[in-house]
């Protein structure tokens, strides 16, 4: 019956010592921010296909240069979301207007909860959708606006993380190849 | 910032560490280390699933006086690991004089 011989003692080199815990404890604290980063990037790419954000198809009805102002086209869309609330509130402001020359379309959006999206035809005034973006909570949520202006700390510190769990496990794969080869031309 | 934001950070940043520290050579401590270790585990899963889930729910559908939400997506990833880490400790089985 044989000695049972004991291993050789493996030592590490410190670099992979420290990329290995690296590795550990930021795969470990950031799973959560990373889980809800990744789950909210998903349903961002697919917010046209999931009903997220509103798509409506329109051709121009008239040349640019004779669109309506920008303070007739907000205060009809205003309107519109007061008229259609069943709450109407008058503290309701419009957030931002995004004017598609192509399409021929305007796109009011509401401050408000519900991030409510008046469409407008630019020229006639016409109101062609009313709908409220889902995705701006999901994009808040992803960027930890959410949380307030320093939230994106936290979303700063998870991408921080990502990179570095993924160069030390890049590393951890790596070295131990590197390692052999030398090894065998030794 | 807010007492549940508070909550809410150390459950998702303070909390997973907490955990991996006590993992560490989880077989060498006492049984009932091990049972806290394992009911906190669980209690985190159960926390990421309900906090995720209740974290999603867009701002039109908040009510003022929904407290769930706030339970759960903000609380859960405090709340739970600890619950659950009482629970573990309390159902271990406590040493035998022997390995006293």
């Amino acid at each position: 019956m044989s000695a049972r011989v004991p291993p050789p003692e493996r030592r590490r080199h410190p670099l992979t010592r420290s990329a290995f815990y690296v590795h550990l404890w930021a795969g470990v604290i950031l799973t959560i921010a990373l889980t809800a980063i990744s789950i909210t990037g998903i349903l961002l790419n697919h917010k046209r296909g999931l009903g997220l954000m509103p798509d409506v198809d329109h051709r121009p009805t008239g040349p640019f240069a004779s669109a309506l102002s920008l303070a007739a086209l907000a205060d009809t869309a205003l309107r519109q979301v007061q008229a259609g609330a069943t709450a109407p509130d008058a503290r309701t402001q419009v957030d931002r207007m995004d004017v598609r020359p192509r399409d021929g379309i305007v796109k009011v959006r509401m401050r408000d909860a519900a991030s409510t999206e008046v469409t407008l035809d630019l020229n006639t005034g016409r109101v062609l959708h009313v709908g409220r973006r889902g995705d701006v909570f999901l994009e808040k949520l992803h960027s930890g606006e959410i949380f307030g202006r320093r939230g994106i700390l936290l979303s700063d510190l998870a991408a921080v993380g990502l990179l570095l769990t993924l160069l030390t496990g890049y590393w951890l794969w790596l070295f131990p190849k590197m390692s052999h080869r030398k090894d065998g031309e030794a | 910032m807010t007492a549940g934001i508070t909550a809410m950070l150390v459950g998702i940043l303070i909390m997973p560490a907490a955990l991996l520290w006590l993992g560490h050579r989880l077989r060498r401590r006492s049984a009932r280390v091990r049972g806290a270790f394992w009911g906190a585990m669980t209690g985190h899963v159960a926390a990421i699933i309900l906090g995720m889930t209740f974290g999603m729910i867009p701002p039109e559908e908040w009510m003022p006086d929904d407290r769930m939400r706030g339970a759960f997506a903000l609380w859960s990833f405090l709340v739970l690991p600890l619950v659950g880490g009482v629970i573990g400790w309390l159902r271990a089985p406590s040493p035998s004089p022997r390995d006293l």
